[in-house]
C-alpha cells in the first residue's frame, strides 16, 4: 500500500473507523515506513491527548433560562395573533379614502408584525399560528392593505406595499393585478422594477406568467426591460422567447437591451 | 409515553405544538454545550449560545421540512449561532474568561493543578485553529458525528472532510508544541 | 461571477467638487418669473411636486410655512432664425414672451408647479417649509438637486445628475444617463428606498449607525463600501433546478429578508456538482453553467442580499453600468 493511501486513511484510524483488514494493511505499512509511522504517532498522540478535554456539563441556569424563554415565546405568539386582528381592522379604516399627503406616521412594523408587544420575537405566525382560520383572515388583511398601500401617491408608500406583498403567502387575483398594473403603468422606474421583482415570487401563477411576458413590449424604460428579460431568464420562461424576438425588431429600444434579448433568447431556446 | 423520533417531535413544534422542543432540549442541550465548549473554551460564552441555538431553533421552525437527521438540521443551525457570534466579535476570544471551570474538589493540589494546565493549553490550541478546521474536528472527535454527516453539514464531499481533519489533527500538533515552548510531552 | 465586495473607501482630503452641468448660474438680467404661495393648511406637512421638460430644479429647505418659486429662461431651443415663419406674416414681426409660464396650482396641500419647458430651458429655485414632501420629474439639460428637506423625496431625471443633501427621509430615485449623490443626515425608520440609474455612479452616504437591509445590483460595475455588511445567503438563487421543498424554503428566505425586522436565516448549503456554494452573495449560475466551469454572463447579475446593524427597511441599489458606493457618515 502507499504511503499516499495510507495517510489517507490515518483519520479514520484515528476514529476507529476502518475494518479489521484495513487497518492490519496500515499497521503493516506503518511498520516498514518510516515517514508514516512518526506522522500516526504524532497524529495519535494529539488525538489522545484531545482526551483530555471531557464532556462537561452546563450550570442549572441554562435550563432555567430555555424554560423561561419558551413560555415567554408561547405566549408572545397567542399575543401576536389577538392584536393583529385587532390592530389590523382599525387602522385599514383611516386609509380609504385616498389622502394625498404622504402618510408619514404609517409604521407597517406596528401594523402588521405586532412588535410592539414589546417582546423579542418578530416571528409572525403564518402557517403555524394557532387557528387557521385566522390565519387566513390575517393574510386577507395585509393583501388589502399591500393593495391600498400600492394605490398611494406616496412613492414610498407604494414601495412599502410591493415590499409588503412578498411577505404573503398566497396572494389573490387582486393583489396580482395590482402588482402588474403597478408594473404597467406606474409613473416610478424604481416602483415598476420593484413590481418585477416581486412578481418573481409569483411567477408559478399562469397569469403572471402571462402578464410579465406580455409587459416586454409595453416598458420603455432599459431598467425595466432588462429585469424583465433577466426574470424571464431565471425562471426558464420559454413562452417569452417570442416577445424577446418582438423586441429585436421594435425601433427606438436601446441597443443594449437587444443584445440581452438576444441572450435571452440563446439561454431559453437550448 | 410514547417514544418519538427528534424529527418527529419537530415536526411537532413546527406544526404548533411548541412546547415540545423541551424533549429536544433534554435529549440534545449538553451535547451543543459541549461543541461551543470545545469550539470557544468558555462556558459562559457557551451557555449563551446554546440559548441562542434553541431560540433560532423556534424562529425558524417553519422552515424545518423533516428531510434528513434532525440533528444535522440542529448542527447547522449551531454552526450559524457560532459563526454569527465570531463576525460580531470579531474573532478573538478574550483569552481571560476561557478557562473559569468549576472547582474539581477530589484531586489533590498538584495533581489538579497539572491536569488544568494541560486542558488549558490543549483547548487554547484548539482554539487556534483556523474555525472550519476546528468545526470538523471537534464534530469528529467529540461529537461523533459520522463524516457523511459533517459533509452533508458543511455542504462538500467526505474526502474534503477526511483530508480537513487530517490536517487538523496536524495543525493543532504543531501549534500545541508551539504553545509548550517546543518541549514535547 | 463572485461578487467580492471592496471594503475600506479610502477617504483622502480631497474636497469634492460637484460639477453642476447646465448652469445654476445665470445672466443677472434674465427676468425671473417668481411665486410665493402657501399650503391650504400650512400646520400640516405639504407635497410639492414639479417637473421640467429642459431645465434644472433646486429644491431647498428653509424655515418658512410658503413656497417661494423662482423661475428663469436659461435659453430658447429654437432659435428666432429657426423657426418656420408663417407666409402670410410677411412684413410683420416675430413676437416673442421671454416668460417661463410657470404655473403653480395648489390644493389640500398637495402644491403642483409647472413652466413651458418644451422649446426652452427653464431653471427652477423652490423654497420649501422643512416638512414638505417632494416629486420631481426632470428630462433634459439639467439637474436636480435638493436641500435640507426633511420630507419624502422622489426624484427621476434622464440626463441630468440628481444630488440630494441634509435629507432624512426616504428617497425613491432614479437617473437614467446621471449619478445620483445622497447625504443623508438621518433616515426614516422604516420607510423602504431605491435608488437606481442605468450609467451614472450611485453614491450614498448614510449615518453610521443605519439599520437597513440592502439589496444591491451593479450590472458592470463595482460595490464599495466602508459599512460592516452582513451578507445574507442569496436567497433568491438557483429557484428553478431545486426540489418544490427546496424552493418553498428559499421563497420563505426571501420573504424573511421584508420583513421589517428579519431574524437570521440558517444557511442552507446548496450542493451542485459536489461544491458548495460559500455563505456568500453569488451572482446567478445556471446549475449546467457550474457543471461545466461556465458562468453566467454578467448581465444577469443577481442582487447581493445583506444588512447593516441588523437590518431594517429594504434599500434597493441597483445600477447598470455605473458604481455603487455606500458611504458611512464621519
Amino acid at each position: 500500500m502507499t504511503c499516499k493511501k495510507t495517510q489517507e486513511m490515518f483519520t479514520e484510524y484515528l476514529t476507529g473507523r476502518l475494518s479489521k483488514k484495513e487497518r492490519e494493511e496500515i499497521q503493516t505499512h506503518v511498520a516498514e515506513c518510516d515517514t508514516c509511522r512518526r506522522e500516526l504517532e504524532s497524529l495519535t498522540e494529539i488525538w489522545t491527548k484531545l482526551g483530555v478535554l471531557e464532556e462537561e456539563r452546563p450550570s442549572d441556569r441554562l435550563r432555567t433560562r430555555f424554560y423561561s424563554m419558551l413560555e415567554q415565546y408561547k405566549q408572545a405568539e397567542e399575543e401576536i395573533v389577538r392584536k393583529e386582528k385587532k390592530g389590523l381592522f382599525s387602522r385599514l379604516k383611516n386609509l380609504w379614502p385616498r389622502k394625498p399627503v404622504f402618510q408619514f406616521a404609517l409604521t407597517l412594523g406596528m401594523l402588521v408584525m405586532g412588535l410592539v408587544i414589546g417582546n423579542v420575537w418578530t416571528v409572525i405566525p403564518q402557517q403555524e399560528a394557532v387557528n387557521k382560520a385566522l390565519v387566513d383572515e390575517v393574510q386577507t388583511m395585509r393583501q388589502s392593505l399591500a393593495v391600498s398601500l400600492i394605490d398611494q401617491d406616496s412613492a414610498s408608500e407604494r414601495l412599502q406595499g410591493i415590499n409588503m406583498s412578498y411577505t404573503l403567502v398566497n396572494p389573490d387575483d387582486k393583489l396580482l393585478d395590482k402588482l402588474l398594473s403597478t408594473l404597467n403603468s406606474d409613473p416610478s422606474v424604481n416602483i415598476r422594477l420593484a413590481a418585477v421583482e416581486a412578481l418573481y415570487l409569483f411567477h408559478d401563477h399562469p397569469k403572471v406568467k402571462k402578464g410579465l411576458i406580455d409587459s416586454l413590449s409595453q416598458q420603455s424604460s432599459p431598467m425595466v426591460q432588462a429585469a424583465l428579460i433577466d426574470l424571464m431568464v431565471s425562471i426558464r420562461e420559454r413562452r417569452a422567447v417570442d416577445a424577446l424576438k418582438s423586441l429585436l425588431e421594435e425601433e427606438g429600444v436601446n441597443p443594449e437591451i437587444k443584445d440581452r434579448a438576444e441572450q435571452g433568447i440563446k439561454r431559453l431556446s437550448f | 409515553m410514547e417514544s418519538l423520533s427528534d424529527s418527529a417531535i419537530m415536526e411537532k413544534v413546527r406544526d404548533g405544538q411548541v412546547e415540545k422542543l423541551a424533549i429536544l432540549f433534554e435529549r440534545h442541550h449538553v451535547k451543543i454545550f459541549n461543541l461551543f465548549l470545545r469550539l470557544t473554551g468558555s462556558h459562559n460564552l457557551s451557555e449563551d449560545l446554546v440559548q441562542d441555538v434553541f431560540i433560532r431553533i423556534l424562529k425558524y421552525r417553519s422552515t424545518y421540512e423533516g428531510k434528513g437527521k434532525f440533528t444535522v438540521w440542529m448542527y447547522r443551525v449551531a454552526r450559524n449561532v457560532h459563526v454569527d457570534h465570531l463576525r460580531k466579535n470579531k474573532g478573538t476570544y478574550n483569552l481571560e474568561d476561557q478557562f473559569e471551570e468549576p472547582e474539581s474538589e477530589e484531586d489533590s493540589p498538584m495533581h489538579a493543578l497539572e491536569q488544568k494546565k494541560d486542558k488549558e493549553l490543549i483547548q487554547k490550541a484548539l482554539s487556534q485553529l483556523p474555525v472550519k478546521k476546528r468545526e470538523a474536528l471537534i464534530l469528529s472527535r467529540f461529537q461523533d458525528m459520522k463524516y457523511k454527516e459533517i459533509a452533508e453539514l458543511f455542504g462538500c464531499r467526505e474526502g474534503t472532510i477526511k483530508a480537513n481533519i487530517h490536517r487538523a489533527v496536524k495543525q493543532l500538533g504543531e501549534i500545541y508544541l508551539e504553545l509548550q515552548g517546543g518541549v514535547p510531552s | 461571477m463572485k461578487k467580492t465586495i471592496k471594503k475600506n473607501i479610502q477617504f483622502l482630503g480631497i474636497a469634492l467638487v460637484i460639477l453642476m452641468a447646465g448652469g445654476f448660474l445665470y445672466a443677472q438680467d434674465k427676468a425671473a418669473d417668481k411665486a410665493t404661495v402657501p399650503f391650504s393648511n400650512p400646520d400640516e406637512p405639504g407635497l410639492v411636486k414639479v417637473g421640467v421638460q429642459h431645465g434644472s430644479i433646486i429644491v431647498t429647505g428653509y424655515n418658512g410655512k410658503e413656497v417661494m418659486v423662482e423661475a428663469r429662461v436659461r435659453e430658447k431651443l429654437v432659435k428666432e432664425e429657426e423657426i418656420e415663419r408663417n407666409e402670410k406674416a410677411r412684413g410683420l414681426k416675430l413676437v416673442q414672451v421671454d416668460s417661463t409660464g410657470l404655473r403653480v396650482l395648489e390644493d389640500e396641500n398637495v402644491m403642483r408647479i409647472s413652466v413651458s419647458s418644451s422649446k426652452q430651458t427653464v431653471d427652477l429655485s423652490i423654497r420649501v417649509p422643512y416638512s414638505t414632501s417632494v416629486s420631481i420629474r426632470a428630462y433634459e439639460n439639467g439637474d436636480v438637486k435638493v436641500e435640507n428637506v426633511n420630507g419624502e423625496i422622489e426624484v427621476t431625471n434622464q440626463e441630468g445628475n440628481i444630488d440630494l443633501t441634509g435629507i432624512s427621509s426616504a428617497v425613491v430615485a432614479h437617473a437614467y444617463e446621471g449619478e445620483i449623490k445622497a447625504v443623508f443626515k438621518s433616515v426614516s425608520p422604516d420607510l423602504p428606498m431605491s435608488f437606481t440609474s442605468w450609467e451614472g455612479d450611485i453614491d450614498i452616504t448614510l449615518p453610521a449607525a443605519t439599520k437597513a437591509n440592502l439589496k444591491i445590483k451593479s450590472g458592470q460595475g463595482e460595490v464599495y463600501t466602508d459599512f460592516d455588511l452582513q451578507i445574507v445567503r442569496n436567497p433568491d438563487e438557483g429557484f428553478d433546478f431545486d426540489s418544490d421543498k427546496l424552493k418553498n424554503l428559499k421563497r420563505e428566505n426571501l420573504r424573511n429578508f421584508y420583513y421589517l425586522n428579519p431574524p437570521e436565516v440558517p444557511a442552507v448549503p446548496v450542493v451542485v456538482s459536489g461544491e458548495s456554494i460559500e455563505n456568500l452573495a453569488v451572482s446567478i449560475r445556471d446549475a449546467r453553467g457550474i457543471a461545466r466551469g461556465e458562468y453566467y454572463d454578467i448581465s444577469f447579475n443577481r442582487y447581493i442580499y445583506a444588512r447593516i446593524n441588523g437590518g431594517g427597511p429594504v434599500y434597493v441599489f441597483s445600477n447598470n453600468e455605473g458604481d455603487i458606493l455606500l458611504r458611512k457618515a464621519k
